[in-house]
């Protein structure tokens, strides 16, 4: 009887720590944030978050090539 | 310009789905694009800006020469890619949201290299431009 207990509690909170765990993914990492990618002819690749100081440079740059040349739908 | 740099840059806009512009480049200008005359320039104006900064970050980092980049904005993406050769091509092309990076990065490389082949086809054979 005491062992069926912690099994259903067992299942209880793998199901809820299973649901917070897609909640956090669906919510922070589901969709690729705006972000520079440099790649160095070593193959090695830096990510800079859009939002950051180095990153601004690249942005902007990319904002006049897409304003000039606009993405079609 | 050649036709086969034509056709190996015709051949990636057919296979690449994700890429939308681009222009290939090289230090005499213009190779093949699929832009305005008015929107190359601008663009090949970028691309020295984009070569001018990944330098800068690659002496910053101690890291090897800067060759390609990607950028993601929330209108779409932009690429580039260049050969590192003192006479080497460039190429910069916007994608479409959800693009797949890797990908288009292969084809921009791929359409270069095809591009290269075929320029030193024509310079064996003496049918270059002059």
């Amino acid at each position: 009887m005491k062992g069926k207990k912690v099994f259903t509690v067992f299942g209880a909170l793998t199901l809820v720590g299973s649901l917070a765990a897609g909640a956090y993914y669906f919510i922070f990492m589901r969709g690729r944030k705006p972000q520079v990618e440099l790649y160095f002819d070593d193959g090695s690749m830096v990510a800079l978050p859009a939002d950051t100081a180095e990153a601004a440079p690249f942005m902007a740059v990319a904002d006049v090539v897409l304003k000039a040349a606009p993405v079609a739908e | 310009m050649k036709e086969e740099v034509h056709a190996a840059f015709a051949e990636m806009l057919d296979i690449s789905t994700d890429i939308d512009k681009a222009v290939l480049f090289g230090p005499s200008g213009v190779l093949a694009s699929n832009m305005s005359d008015q929107t190359q320039v601008v663009a090949v104006g970028q691309a020295g800006e984009i070569v001018r900064l990944g330098e800068a970050r690659a002496a910053e980092m101690g890291s090897q020469p800067f060759t390609q980049l990607v950028v993601e904005t929330p209108s779409g993406f932009v690429f580039f890619a260049r050969e590192l050769a003192a006479d080497g091509m460039g190429m910069l092309a916007t994608g479409k949201k959800g693009s797949r990076v890797g990908l288009v990065l292969y084809d921009l490389r791929t359409c270069m290299r095809d591009a290269r082949e075929a320029m030193a086809v024509d310079a064996g054979t003496g049918t270059g431009e002059a």
